[in-house]
């Protein structure tokens, strides 16, 4: 046997507690101090003679693969897991503009807020591409965003009552969310969202109300912020699912606790809420705006935002240290991005811009046409190919982080698409911990998660 | 006398690859499609 090259371990204090971390299966053992000790002698000499406590205990670190046999390559498996779930076909993920047109004026955006809408001819293109891939799938997500997609909700119901008759008909899964500003999301809209199967909606608010008011702004630069927030209170309590980014740089992320104290105060259903600090990629084009983090700056600040949400009994689903087979759906063969013209994306960063990032177009038959060099650009990068990455610790979590932000010239970026967590991963280990243990507990009743003193193997 | 070394398990492990011999499916494994980590994108996302 030897040690798993991704085992982290760290001390948490106010109990006198280790968190053991395995990257490559997500598995979380708490020692106390003498059980470190003890599993720090097994990992450091695996194959020495032990006691039967001692062997009962090298069982557990084996079977949370901190221990694996000799033979064992976890590059490799990474790799494969990474290539088999790229090269899945079976899922088909669809992020759909309806339309650019949005009804804010945002000066970071970086949609081209054209007016086109898709028309009945465009509609009819899509349905008939998805036929075309139903029969070869067995389950179909689809991401509604823009533009607003609310300014075009007849076109959503319209495609995703078509979707629902289909995948059904022919017993395949289909799921669906939305981005949406939030701004038109009254009662109607929650009730027409949701009877066209939209189950989650992502909202952002850039951090408190003064900021947020700045940044995302009507056209014409009217204030947003109450009636957003008001608006994810009647979401989060009529069913629901709210996922609320908040969009960080360094002008506007102090003002993100007053935002998280804010969200304390309002009947939230809480069970349905997410909240999510984001660090911002690209560049403003208002001077004085959305100056921006580097992923080192932005990892040392995440922790602070963590916890102070998790402590004040809001939930966030960036706290998973789980592990993953792919960073974004960009990489894997069977996701697409349509935009109004029924052109072919991989990332929704390039919508507006298709002309230059296109890497295909839906036929009038429906059948979808690839430039196949631009497909392999995106489905072809393979962080298993960059010496940094198979080197780096959080390659289990990341598998490269975001392929936009590694290779555009767009982003101005002088950082590989790494993502903070390469930067806070011991912080926000004991977080993981915390929110399972003590701030947001009733997560260990799920089936992957468990919590006894008495939890050693069968 | 020495102490019970076992400690909490806290979040299972994946279950994959644990065994040498899985049936490989068309379907991806049983863990996160993304994100553990937002992806960080600028705009309204």
């Amino acid at each position: 046997m030897k040690a798993s090259r991704y085992n982290l371990f760290v001390h948490h204090k106010p109990d006198n507690v280790f968190i053991g971390f395995n990257g490559v299966s997500g598995g979380v053992l708490i020692f106390t101090p003498a059980q470190y000790d003890a599993a720090q002698k097994i990992i450091q000499d695996p194959n020495q003679t032990l006691s039967d406590k001692e062997i009962d205990l090298k069982n557990m670190l084996v079977h949370c693969r901190f221990l694996i046999d000799d033979k064992i390559d976890e590059i490799k498996i990474l790799k494969v897991r990474n290539n088999l779930a790229r090269h899945n076909s079976l899922r088909l993920g669809l992020i759909i503009a309806p339309t650019l047109l949005c009804n804010f004026e945002c000066p970071y955006c970086y949609v081209d807020r054209s007016k086109i809408k898709m028309g009945d001819e465009v509609i009819e293109k899509i349905k008939k591409f998805v036929l075309h891939k139903l029969e070869h799938i067995t389950s179909l997500q689809v991401c509604w965003t823009g533009g607003e997609p609310l300014l075009v909700l007849d076109v959503v119901e319209e495609l995703n009552h078509f979707f629902i008759k289909e995948t059904s008909d022919r017993q395949k899964n289909f799921s669906c969310s939305m981005v949406t500003n939030g701004y038109l999301l009254d009662l109607e809209h929650i009730d027409r969202i949701k009877g066209c199967g939209i189950t989650s909606i992502q909202i952002t608010l850039d951090g408190y109300k003064e900021y947020h008011d700045k940044c995302r702004c009507t056209i014409g630069g009217g204030e947003t912020y109450e009636k957003i927030l008001n608006n994810v209170v009647s979401a989060t309590k009529n069913g629901l699912n709210i996922m609320l980014r908040s969009n960080l740089n360094l002008d506007n992320w102090e003002g993100i606790f007053k935002l998280i104290d804010d969200l304390t105060t309002r009947d939230i259903n809480r069970k349905m809420l997410k909240f999510t600090p984001c660090k911002v990629v690209g560049k403003s084009n208002t001077p004085g705006l959305c100056n921006l983090f580097s992923t080192e700056e932005f990892a040392k600040i995440e922790p602070q935002i963590i916890e102070y949400a998790l402590k004040a009994g809001i939930a966030t689903n960036i706290i998973d240290m789980g592990t993953i087979q792919t960073f974004c759906g960009a990489n894997r063969i069977a996701t697409y991005v349509i935009d109004p013209y029924t052109n072919l994306l991989k990332c929704w960063c390039n919508l507006g811009d298709s002309k230059n990032n296109n890497i295909g177009f839906i036929k009038d038959n429906g059948e979808d046409a690839i430039d196949f060099p631009a497909f392999a650009e995106w489905v072809g990068w393979d962080p298993f190919e960059l010496e940094e990455c198979k080197n780096c610790r959080v390659l289990p979590l990341c598998l490269g982080g975001c392929k936009y932000y590694n290779l555009s010239e767009k982003t101005n970026c002088t950082e590989i698409g790494c993502t903070h967590r390469k930067y806070n991963l011991e912080e926000m280990l004991r977080l993981y911990y915390l929110n399972l243990t003590k701030y947001n507990p009733l997560q260990v009743e799920n089936e992957n998660t468990l919590q006894t003193k008495d939890s050693k193997l069968s | 006398m020495q102490q019970d070394l076992n400690p909490v398990l806290l979040v299972k492990p994946l279950p994959i690859e644990a065994e040498y011999f899985i049936t490989l499916s068309n379907e991806p494994i049983d863990c996160n499609d993304s994100g553990s980590v937002s992806c960080g994108k600028p705009g309204k996302l």
